[in-house]
């Protein structure tokens, strides 16, 4: 017999998980008011999909996240080797701009931001969305970075550099596929909050340029139309498959990170 | 000096002239002059923090002397970065690139150089033919025994046929048997070879076992540097005669020494002797007798010592018995003799005597 506790974990589930659901659900849902279940139905997706503005918003959002995790890795990465080998007082300092970016409220560094571009008279468009993502989530990276590298020490590629490898070789051929696994793990979660960013993008996109989770906050204002249900569905489809992939690299990271795995056959590419 | 003297004589193979490396405030190296010969075992020795990693270090590369010069077979390679320098390192815990197979390890430098495909692999596979781990070559390290892993540290080195080979207490992370067959592998493997290798160990008896010469370190200084045997039996400072065996000090006091090859000293209760020591001494000039467990015997024509103490101590090493006596004025003094199957005479509490001929005496500096 299922205790208070029981009960009560059901009741929290259900406040999380059940207004999600009702937004799946309508996403089919062929009753326009949605009032009541109209049958199932694949409309909305094929409205929403051949709707002009919604594809340009998805490949905005799109090129938003991409190009910010792109950026934001080289961040981290370079953080993460430099603070190895700084002085502490050098390492405490950078480690708390970085703790800084994802404390701070998001809405104050948007807005800051935002006041800083229109005092220098920068367009608003796609660029400053990115440099927004980038501030906070090359702190993430930089964590997840910093979390692998403490677990390396420096002797592997001092041993790389004994046997004749240059700096950028030793960084590439020991470094690199080392870290990999963190590498990866930090893009796909970084991408994700990319992805699903409101606030940023809504300062920074100025009138021309919107991301589709700010497309969104744009229609429901108007009305709750069924297509809303749709692209909302996508979002978190997109979302929840990226978070997903980056726990599954995070649970086979021992066996990840394996480059070059070639044998005495010598089928190599090198 | 190095590149001078290298020419006549034997060729050295690393010369060192003048070497310092301080960090911060610490010296841990505190001008070292070294000529290690071509194809010799040579051995860093010392305590723990005396400077002999630091030193082998800057030899390979991977440290930057704050001072003095660094030379390989005669070039000064100085300002060369550790990728460019003739030498290779097996590091104190391998250093084996986890993430690559057993023979992407050892053909790690190799496909640096741009070796190319076919002899890539067969020198690969040569190397670890020699190090007895073919059919290994697609394992990854982890997967690998202790013993195992040294050997391809070893191969991934020596594949790349350096001027010299530097071991940073390779055999630091092996249990007791392992090392003592892996020394046996090493000493092998470099004759062989006839590759340079300069070992850093604390041991003193591996390093004695393996090495031609021996160089022993303390607080960044080299004390000595000369064969096992030498370095054994004529200590040039009393930290060496310490370090390299037990062995007992008698203090004592030169009465006459104007040849470091007869040293009359004043032993205080034990008489006066007249043997050979490290240096010649001004009379007067405090000095220590060394007086090896192992070298008691009957005092012959030329004197000796004798000494007579209560035992107190008495135990069983296997090949040899330790035997400990409190022989005040003089302090504690160990004697070592070999053991035999049926139990010696002496009783704890018993008076017992020992003698040390005049031969096994031997005077350094206090």
């Amino acid at each position: 017999m299922p205790g208070p506790a029981a009960w009560f974990t059901v009741l929290v589930f259900g406040f999380l998980y059940l207004p999600i659901g009702m937004v799946v659900a309508n996403s089919f849902n062929a009753d326009t008011s949605l009032i009541g279940w109209g049958g199932f139905t694949f409309k909305w997706y094929s409205q929403t999909l051949s709707d002009p503005r919604v594809r340009a918003d998805f490949v905005t959002s799109v090129e938003v996240a991409l190009i910010s995790t792109a950026i934001s890795l080289v961040i981290a990465v370079s953080t993460g080797l430099w603070t190895r080998t700084a002085s502490a007082r050098a390492r405490r300092l950078v480690d708390s701009t970085t703790y800084m970016r994802i404390v701070l409220p998001e809405v104050v560094m948007a807005l800051a931001l935002f006041l800083v571009l229109r005092r220098y008279r920068v367009g608003l468009g796609i660029p400053t969305i990115v440099a927004g993502h980038v501030v906070f989530n090359s702190a993430y990276a930089t964590l997840i970075i910093q979390a692998r590298l403490a677990t390396m020490t420096t002797t592997l590629e001092q041993a790389a550099s004994d046997l004749g490898a240059t700096p950028w070789r030793a960084f590439r051929r020991v470094t690199l596929p080392l870290l990999l696994p963190a590498i990866v793990v930090a893009a796909l979660l970084i991408t994700s909050f990319s992805f699903d960013d409101v606030v940023t993008s809504l300062f920074l996109g100025g009138p021309n340029t919107e991301t589709l989770p700010v497309l969104l906050l744009g229609l429901i204002r108007v009305n709750v139309t069924p297509e809303v249900n749709a692209i909302a569905t996508g979002v978190t489809t997109i979302t929840i498959v990226s978070f997903m992939m980056a726990a599954a690299v995070m649970t086979v990271r021992g066996i990840a990170g394996g480059r070059q795995q070639l044998g005495p056959a010598g089928e190599d590419a090198a | 000096m190095t590149a001078a003297t290298a020419a006549e004589g034997t060729a050295t193979a690393v010369g060192l002239v003048g070497l310092e490396r301080s960090f911060g405030e610490h010296q841990a190296v505190k001008g070292i002059d070294l000529e290690i010969r071509d194809g010799e075992f040579f051995s860093l020795i010392g305590p723990s923090g005396c400077g002999k990693t630091t030193t082998l270090r800057m030899i390979a590369g991977l440290e930057t002397p704050s001072d003095g010069r660094v030379f390989v077979h005669g070039r000064d390679v100085t300002p060369t970065p550790a990728h460019r320098r003739p030498v290779n390192t097996v590091f104190q815990h391998f250093a084996l690139f986890p993430h690559l197979t057993v023979f992407e390890n050892v053909a790690f430098g190799l496909r640096e150089r741009r070796t190319p495909k076919a002899e890539l692999r067969a020198r690969v596979r040569e190397m670890l033919e020699q190090v007895g781990l073919t059919g290994r070559e697609r394992a990854r390290p982890k997967e690998l025994s202790g013993g195992q892993q040294q050997r391809v540290a070893l191969a991934r080195s020596l594949v790349l046929q350096p001027e010299v080979l530097l071991l940073d207490e390779p055999l630091g992370a092996l249990d007791l048997k392992l090392r003592r067959q892996m020394q046996g592998v090493l000493k092998q493997l470099q004759r062989e070879i006839g590759i340079t290798f300069v070992y850093v160990t604390h041991d003193q008896e591996e390093a004695f076992s393996m090495s031609d010469r021996v160089g022993i370190m303390n607080a960044g200084r080299l004390e000595q540097v000369g064969a096992p045997r030498d370095v054994y039996h004529r200590p040039q400072t009393l930290f060496v005669a310490d370090f390299v065996g037990a062995s007992n000090q008698i203090p004592a006091t030169i009465l006459e020494g104007a040849s470091a090859s007869r040293l009359r000293a004043d032993l205080g209760s034990l008489g006066v002797v007249e043997v050979p020591g490290a240096a010649a001494l001004a009379p007067g000039a405090a000095a220590a007798a060394i007086l090896r467990p192992e070298s008691t015997g009957p005092i012959g024509a030329g004197g000796g010592v004798s000494l007579t103490g209560r035992l107190v101590d008495v135990a069983y090493l296997g090949p040899q018995v330790q035997y400990t006596i409190d022989a005040a004025p003089a302090g504690e003094v160990i004697v070592l003799q070999g053991s035999q199957a049926d139990e010696g005479g002496a009783r704890l509490g018993e008076e017992c005597t020992f003698t040390w001929p005049a031969g096994a005496i031997w005077l350094v500096p206090a």
